[in-house]
């Protein structure tokens, strides 16, 4: 496809409202730290106060690198989704992926409470959640890839996905409905989702499996724009459609497995973030498309997380319920704006 | 007057049938929609599918893509058997226009035609200069130039269906299938994209094969018919099709009666 114009101006421009979003994320927190003071402890130069420094590189800097990785990282799922799904309401999640990471770490939390003693606090470390919600989303894939050389029809894979979701949603429940109120408590607190948990060595692989599922969709950007013909017209100019889903939905169970696994359930980033950008780039053209979600998926990211830091006090609002309060209201809008929602 | 096409026997067959039946494999029954099919289209024909409601147009179709497997007998594009094509390589020999919405109409007319070029380009789908020049003339030959940058959802239904078949001539392929390319139009629309199918076939030398209900348009136009009805099938031209009275056995009798004179049907009174 060509792009009938070119968005570079456009371009630079999220490009350096995504660096102001970076630094002013990093400077804002229970401490204000100056502007000039975050820029120099970036590249290591001399701070007035050395525990700003601390502060900066040991908490706050990964923590805006994981909403970056968080925030594109969904953005693209739902980008890639929607355009396989030829669904405008499509997310990373309606296949279920995030239901699967729920319900690894549900039957964790939940689950520990059962078997008790010091084996239960070592399962319910923060890697004990990692690989829970991990394996989970990685089988809840497992099984809509299997379902997905089985069965033909694209929607139906939709209708599956969603029923998964349903089906852990009930399992969820009925664990939550026995479980201690303490470990209750521990499963909600990390439904809330939070960016902040990570170390540097958390950070390193979750970036890993982040850019793999981010290089994918980048091989996938050809199909992707085939695929906006429709399977039918996709098959008839030459693309292989099996080999094509298998790689979109590797690169999603990729990028939202991984990301619930570090961070947690993030609502309606992935199902936002793509349409917001369509309001900037006029164009259907995955080319475009991808770079312009991961670093608009960037910008939202970094926003909800320093509005829900509300800076300056010491509270810290669940990074889910923020971007559901962006998110859920921006989707409204556009359907009334527009009445009709296109991808 | 009509003028007689030069002798078929120099020009290139683009698509050949051999005893071909069309029909679903059931797990132990064969249901056979039509049996020995044979057809010769040649270089830059355009020939007209009819036949009535569910008689197996779409199936025949299906059949001659490769969308779904012939139960005997064989279907040669470019002189190969189809069944031997890979999606990728029929790509580069058969470009289709189908009845079904396209997925996102969201995509502006120059990016649709440009989406022909896709089993040209390289991974990432970057056009080069010869695929631009490819749509550019695509564009024109349907003369849809001042519709390049609309979005597909400001079209019309006759402007989508000229950017469609835009895109099947971006495609480049030597042979154009469309299935109801008239469905939704007016019959102003209908007559001129059938006009601009029979003027495509001629200044692109590409075999386009259609189907329709619009069968006086397709006597008009077309060089060759194919009339599917329940005894059979017949393919010829136009004429010698009439002669036949090929078009009087297509429908029950008791209500509409072909005229040969006029070649359109009249309602029994």
């Amino acid at each position: 496809m060509t792009p009938n114009k070119s968005y570079k101006s456009i371009f630079i421009i999220i490009i350096i409202v995504l660096l102001l979003c970076f630094v002013t994320n990093i400077s804002l927190g229970s401490v204000l730290i100056p502007w000039l003071d975050t820029l120099k402890s970036l590249v290591g130069g001399t701070v007035e106060k050395e525990s700003w420094k601390h502060i900066i590189i040991d908490y706050r800097l990964p923590k805006a690198i994981t909403a970056v990785i968080v925030g594109s990282g969904l953005g693209i799922s739902g980008l890639l989704m929607q355009t396989l799904f030829r669904n405008p309401l499509a997310g990373p999640f309606v296949l279920g992926i995030s239901s699967g990471a729920s319900l690894g770490v549900a039957i964790l939390i939940l689950g520990s409470a059962f078997v008790g003693g010091s084996t239960a606090l070592l399962l319910v470390s923060n890697w004990g959640l990692v690989i829970a919600a991990s394996i989970g989303s990685i089988l809840v894939l497992l099984m809509v890839m299997l379902v997905s050389i089985k069965v033909r029809d694209t929607m139906a894979i939709l209708i599956i996905g969603l029923m998964f979701g349903s089906i852990t949603a009930a399992i969820v429940s009925v664990l939550s409905y026995f479980a201690p109120a303490e470990q209750l408590q521990r499963y909600i607190f990390w439904g809330f989702g939070s960016l902040g948990n990570l170390s540097w060595m958390d950070l390193l692989i979750f970036s890993i499996i982040a850019l793999l599922g981010m290089a994918l969709a980048i091989f996938a950007i050809k199909p992707l724009n085939t695929l906006l013909l429709g399977e039918n017209y996709a098959r008839s100019l030459g693309l292989n459609i099996k080999k094509s889903r298998f790689l979109i939905i590797l690169s999603t169970g990729l990028l939202a497995g991984s990301i619930t696994a570090f961070a947690g359930p993030i609502a309606f980033i992935g199902l936002a973030v793509p349409h917001l950008t369509r309001q900037l780039f006029h164009t259907s053209n995955h080319k475009t498309l991808i770079p312009a979600v991961i670093l608009f998926g960037s910008i939202i990211m970094l926003v909800c997380d320093t509005i829900s830091q509300l800076p300056g006090t010491e509270y810290t609002l669940p990074i889910n319920a923020i971007t559901s309060l962006i998110g859920a209201p921006v989707v409204i809008w556009l359907l009334v704006r527009k009445r009709k929602m296109l991808f | 007057m009509e003028i007689e096409s030069p002798d078929t026997e120099n020009q290139n067959i683009v698509l050949r049938t051999e005893d071909l039946s069309i029909g679903y494999q059931h797990k132990n029954n064969l249901e056979v929609v039509a049996a020995d099919i044979n057809l010769k289209l040649y270089e830059g024909e355009l020939v007209g599918l009819v036949g009535a409601n569910g008689i197996g147009k779409s199936t025949l179709l299906r059949t001659l893509s490769k969308v779904q497997p012939a139960l005997r007998g064989d279907v040669f594009l470019s002189d190969k058997e189809i069944k031997t094509y890979k999606t990728s390589e029929l790509a580069s020999q058969l470009s289709i226009v189908l009845t079904e919405q396209i997925a996102s109409k969201n995509l502006t007319v120059q990016e649709l035609v440009a989406l022909g070029r896709q089993p040209y380009t390289n991974w990432v789908g970057k056009l080069l200069e010869e695929d631009i020049e490819k749509v550019r003339k695509a564009i024109e030959v349907t003369h849809i130039t001042e519709l390049v940058e609309r979005k597909c959802f400001e079209l019309s239904d006759g402007q989508l269906q000229k950017v469609l078949i835009a895109r099947a001539i971006a495609q480049d392929t030597p042979f154009i299938m469309l299935d109801e390319p008239t469905t939704h139009l007016d019959v102003y629309h209908k007559a001129y994209i059938l006009k601009l199918l029979k003027r495509l076939a001629f200044e692109t030398q590409k075999t386009i094969l259609f189907s329709t209900h619009e069968i006086d348009f397709a006597i008009q136009l077309c060089d060759k018919m194919i009339v599917m009805n329940t005894e059979g099938f017949e393919f010829g031209r136009p004429k010698e099709l009439i002669q036949c009275r090929a078009f009087s056995s297509l429908f029950p009798e008791d209500l509409i009666l072909f005229d040969p004179k006029t070649g359109s049907y009249k309602v029994r009174n």
